[in-house]
């Protein structure tokens, strides 16, 4: 397997954006030019919706085999490209800014090899109500929030900002709204007490009860629900 | 592009890789479909290449929509493309991201005829 490797790891290390970014734009006038097909990753969820469950809903009662068919097609090919990229390297550490380590670490993440937080993204950590969070709930917004929206970071960002159109610009605003109240206000709340093994739960209190609270319990972003009486603790689970 | 930390370093403005791979896609795209009207170039069948204009409407479904998936953009990392590409990264658990999504998709068919458009 001599000089398999060196090439394995030229076609699966990280590209620079600018050879990563140009590539992703070709796709907008190959899919075009071959299928006369607008890009657009999303909608591959609800052709699958029409595809295994549509009910009596309108929104699934298009022919997904003949308007989706390249759609998923497209998708099986970036999971087999994953797995191919998987099994070329081991799990690759990306050089991740000072600045995002330092802020992930007060959040308490410290490893940063692979794609994700390894703690937080298992089947074990999903039993947890952070990786429920992260994972269930994050995903049924992405779900929720493309097919609403009518497209995602492919259809929108890139497909209809190229194409100059005003309610794609209006969505590429709202992804970065929902980004940003997520990271700075969702994550460090679910975040919380992360790397001492806390998780967190609701339990009514008493403002006074609180002051007395183990600080444990106090290192909680206390949010106050329901007249002041209801807080969301951080406890050792 | 397809780590949860890539997404944090550009939600936290840390990086400029993500927005150079965005801005850089849609410069490439805008500039080849630009060339496809200029010269008139049909598709491979021979149809005349069109883009349905996506419709305003109140503009709703694209502010609300586009802050849904934005929220789920942040906490999953991953928008619906890399969704999968994580599976076949090893990250199995993204399946259940997936098959979330699946039941997000469908609750918005369910719930489509009361939305704001």
């Amino acid at each position: 397997m001599k000089g398999g490797a060196p090439r394995a790891s030229l076609a699966f290390a990280e590209w620079p954006w600018y050879v990563a970014g140009p590539l992703i734009g070709l796709f907008v006038p190959a899919l075009l030019l071959v299928g006369n097909k607008v890009f657009g990753i999303s909608s591959n969820l609800s052709h699958l919706c029409a595809a295994v469950a549509p009910g009596k809903l309108e929104f699934f009662h298009h022919d997904w085999r003949k308007v989706g068919f390249w759609n998923l097609v497209f998708v099986a090919g970036v999971l087999i490209g994953g797995l191919l990229a998987f099994h070329g390297e081991p799990p690759q550490t990306f050089a991740i800014s000072t600045e995002t380590r330092a802020a992930l670490a007060r959040l308490g993440i410290h490893d940063f090899s692979g794609v994700a937080p390894h703690e937080l993204f298992t089947w074990h950590a999903l039993l947890t109500l952070r990786g429920f969070v992260l994972v269930v709930v994050g995903g049924f917004l992405v779900g929720f929030g493309t097919a609403y929206a009518g497209g995602c970071t492919s259809g929108h960002a890139i497909s209809g900002l190229a194409n100059f159109e005003l309610p794609s610009l209006i969505a590429v605003f709202g992804f970065f709204a929902g980004g940003l109240a997520a990271t700075y206000f969702i994550l460090p709340f679910v975040l919380a007490g992360y790397d001492r093994g806390h998780n967190f739960r609701i339990r009514r209190m008493r403002s006074g009860q609180f002051r007395t609270a183990s600080s444990e319990a106090r290192i909680s972003g206390r949010l106050p629900f329901a007249g002041h009486r209801l807080w969301i603790c951080f406890e050792p689970v | 592009m397809i780590s949860w930390f890539r997404i944090q370093e550009m939600f936290r403005f840390q990086s400029f890789r993500m927005y150079g791979i965005i801005g850089s896609a849609v410069v490439t795209a805008a500039a080849s479909l630009a060339l496809i009207k200029r010269l008139g170039i049909k598709s491979v069948a021979g149809e005349r290449i069109s883009i349905p204009a996506k419709e305003l409407g109140s503009g709703i479904r694209y502010a609300a929509g586009g802050t849904i998936f934005g929220l789920g953009w942040a906490l999953t990392g991953a928008c619906p493309g890399p969704l999968f590409a994580l599976i076949g990264n090893g990250v199995t658990v993204m399946i259940a991201a997936v098959m979330s999504a699946l039941v997000g998709t469908w609750a918005y068919g369910w719930l489509r005829p009361r939305l704001p458009h």
